[in-house]
């Protein structure tokens, strides 16, 4: 069964939506500085449905995302058979700061403190719930939950939903809210600087190919591969999943023209990278531009690389000027591998294809 | 890595279990056959001040274990069930590790709250400048099942659910499909939760805990009680396990599920999304409803909960009420382990088709008879099972059912 995105949606500080993200990507924008309220999101204005205006910002990323995603999918909500769409969330800190309000008001006022509306939204698989009550999603819906990685295993968990049939359209959703709590942690950690973190939802849509042209859909990317291992080490790991999933694309490790990989604090990524793929050309990863947003800059970058696929030329020579240039830089952009290390030695990959 | 085979099948080789009732299968089961109410006052924190004061607490656990590679780790109470749940599966499994690699799926809704609770207590107390960072290693609800394959050495691909009541479910639903497509001959599956605060005070809040008894079904239930605990199996493709001899404890036979897209805590008093994905879980299995001999209901005890479920289950099973198959909660028992729930009521189901007999529905003295069902309030030690459907119905509309066989019953 070949998979195909048909939908993309996108929530980040370099902006709201494919298209504004897409134009500050290529520019080369920063979004370290900002947050995602000061590239514009303002969910009063983006989405209509008041039952969702006191869910938390996590959500609020999600819904938005998720509503531009199916927009591009040609998914109406309203006509099509929900039990045959599932959903999976890849889900990092959830609701953090609704769970830090929620506990300090038992905590400093008792039970009278506790307040319903932030436990129920506080709840990991809140973003889920949401999704699937607003876009009437009545298939498999499941929340993960992990570190950057766990974007590749819910674009994984959606490609198997779909490839074994038990599911018609899978939506694949990620979403983080920048909370000085997380700010304060990983730096108590040693896992990061202030200035490292962002925020934002990455969301996209996967289907069969046949399903897809057979609706009428225009496929975005072709998802050629999804892996995601832990082993004993990392290197273990980082090589196991790209072994995986050139086998799963029927692809050589020649054929992968281009990279995206996540934060390498390690620098144990870029080493098997320069060992098993070293003719691959290093794409730009919204990490780059953005910081860290573990689950939702993991599918920004595969909303990105779909663009890039899709877009080819254009992009490509934009991209790689200095680098490659006309044909050799569409080339370039043929076959994407993204990749992510996570500090408990798991890995995840993927590998899109010009559809 | 095994082949892909669309219709391999998948037994049960190994249980751990940690309940209220106890640490261990003999504990829990000489429990459940005897219907013990183990609810009692809750001794992690003050509950003196909220509307429900009891909860169901593992007191038999110690988390006394000698680590290997996690020595230098400040474990969450939660990482502390998994891995001692983990060694009575190995043990019962015959197995002292697994070498190749292998699907872990846990489902949890806390993860490591108890560490991040305490956390943002000191903060709050002290500044967060002064809150000890090691408290936050263990926090994150992924930490635990990173934990498990470190202490052991694991290798293969992890998943964490986190679908509130149906994590559990959904996690073995997901490592049943993974060796019955192929892509994995050896699986651990489960959950885990503990009692924590935040979560008792959030179920309060929502004045969904029980200021009397956990009475699921009951004409009088007013809410659930808190529990904690684990469940994990160790699941195996069918030929992989005769290979090494294995004993097989019980088969995962189905699998479903659905969302109702209904509301953000409530069930869809229509039941259609609890409908669809016991009938998904019956067709994977290739049954029909008249096959199933025993439903584990997922029985909160909370009002809209049993009479939803309640309504599902005679949709499709048949309206003949109480004449039906028989139905038991034994969150009445020991409470509502959360994302334990569902493992946990999965391991007592293939305890009871292995042991022949029913669990009690206790402290249920007059059927709601706006709940058509066979409610089985007494233990019954002398029942014949061979197939049973376990369901999990969860906060945002998750929904999943898993329907399990006897060894040998398929």
């Amino acid at each position: 069964v070949s998979l195909v995105i048909t939908g993309r949606g996108v929530v980040s500080s370099i902006g709201i939506g494919n298209e504004a993200f897409g134009a500050a990507f290529v520019k080369g924008e920063s979004g370290v500085d900002n947050t995602v309220a000061g590239a514009g999101f303002d969910f009063g204005a983006l989405f209509s449905d008041r039952r969702f205006r006191r869910a938390a910002p996590v959500t609020q990323y999600a819904l938005v995302a998720a509503g531009e995603a199916l927009k591009e999918a040609g998914l109406d909500f309203t006509s099509f058979d929900g039990k045959r769409v599932g959903l999976v969330c890849g889900v990092t800190h959830g609701a953090l700061g609704y769970s830090c309000e929620f506990h300090e008001g038992f905590s400093l006022e008792g039970p009278l403190g506790a307040s319903p509306v932030l436990f129920s939204d506080s709840v990991l698989n809140a973003p889920t719930g949401a999704l699937s009550l607003a876009y009437a999603i009545k298939g498999p819906t499941q929340t993960l939950i992990g570190g950057p990685d766990v974007g590749m295993q819910a674009v994984e968990y959606g490609a198997e939903l779909v490839k074994e049939g038990r599911v018609d359209a899978c939506l694949v959703a990620t979403a983080e809210a920048l909370h000085e709590r997380t700010v304060e942690a990983y730096s108590k950690l040693g896992l990061g600087a202030t200035q490292d973190f962002t925020e934002g939802a990455g969301v996209v849509v996967i289907e069969a190919r046949a399903a897809a042209l057979a609706r009428g859909a225009v496929p975005v990317a072709e998802l050629a591969a999804a892996t995601v291992m832990t082993s004993p080490s990392l290197d273990g790991s980082l090589r196991g999943v790209i072994e995986q999933a050139l086998k799963q694309a029927e692809l050589q490790s020649s054929d992968i023209t281009s990279v995206i990989k996540s934060i390498d604090k390690s620098g144990a990524l870029a080493s098997v990278l320069a060992d098993i793929l070293p003719e691959a050309v290093a794409l730009p990863s919204i990490n780059e531009l953005v910081g860290e947003g573990f689950c939702a800059t993991t599918l920004m970058n595969v909303v990105a690389a779909s663009a890039f696929v899709s877009q080819g030329e254009g992009l490509a020579q934009t991209l790689n000027s200095g680098q490659a240039g006309g044909g050799e830089g569409n080339r370039q952009l043929e076959n994407i591998l993204l990749i992510t290390a996570g500090h408990r030695k798991e890995a995840g990959c993927l590998i899109l294809k010009r559809s | 890595m095994a082949e892909r085979h669309s219709s391999r099948r998948v037994v049960v080789t190994g249980l751990g279990i940690i309940t209220a009732h106890g640490v261990g299968y003999d504990a829990n089961l000489t429990s459940m056959r005897q219907g013990r109410d183990s609810i009692g006052a809750i001794n992690a924190f003050d509950a003196s001040a909220y509307r429900g004061v009891k909860g169901g607490e593992a007191t038999g656990f110690t988390g006394d274990r000698t680590l290997k590679r996690l020595r230098k780790k400040r474990l969450d109470r939660s990482s502390l069930f998994l891995l001692t749940a983990f060694d009575e599966a190995l043990a019962m499994a015959g197995l002292d590790g697994i070498n190749e690699p292998m699907y872990m799926a846990l489902g949890t809704t806390l993860g490591g709250m108890l560490s991040g609770q305490r956390y943002h207590s000191m903060g709050l107390a002290k500044g967060f400048e002064r809150a000890k960072a090691s408290l936050l290693t263990d926090y994150l609800a992924h930490s635990q099942a990173a934990n498990l394959m470190e202490e052991y050495g694991l290798s293969g691909q992890t998943r964490t659910f986190s679908d509130a009541c149906a994590s559990g479910t959904n996690a073995i639903g997901s490592a049943y499909e993974k060796i019955r497509n192929g892509a994995f001959d050896v699986a651990l599956a489960g959950g885990y939760d503990t009692m924590c605060e935040f979560t008792f005070a959030g179920f309060n809040s929502l004045q969904a805990v029980t200021p009397t008894r956990c009475r699921p079904f009951d004409k009088a239930r007013d809410g659930l009680v808190l529990g904690e605990g684990a469940g994990l199996l160790i699941l195996e493709d069918a030929e992989h396990a005769a290979a090494r001899g294995a004993e097989v404890l019980g088969e995962v036979i189905g699998y479903g599920a659905s969302s109702d897209a209904f509301h953000s805590t409530r069930p869809d008093p229509e039941a259609k999304g609890a409908v669809a994905a016991i009938r998904t879980a019956l067709a994977s299995a290739g049954l029909t409803p008249s096959d199933i001999d025993y439903i584990n209901a997922h029985g909160t005890a909370t009002p809209y909960n049993d009479l939803m479920e309640a309504r599902a289950i005679a949709e499709v099973f048949g309206t003949n009420g109480r004449a039906s198959v028989p139905v038991s909660s034994i969150k009445s028992m020991i409470g509502h382990l959360l994302g334990a729930s569902g493992a946990v009521e999965a391991i007592v189901t293939l305890m009871a088709l292995k042991e022949g007999f029913i669990p009690p529905n206790i402290n249920c003295e007059e059927v709601d008879p706006e709940c058509p069902v066979n409610i089985s309030t007494q233990p019954d030690c002398q029942a014949t099972l061979k197939r049973a459907v376990s369901n999990s119905f969860g906060f945002g509309g998750a929904n999943a059912a898993l329907v399990l066989a006897g060894a040998g019953a398929t």
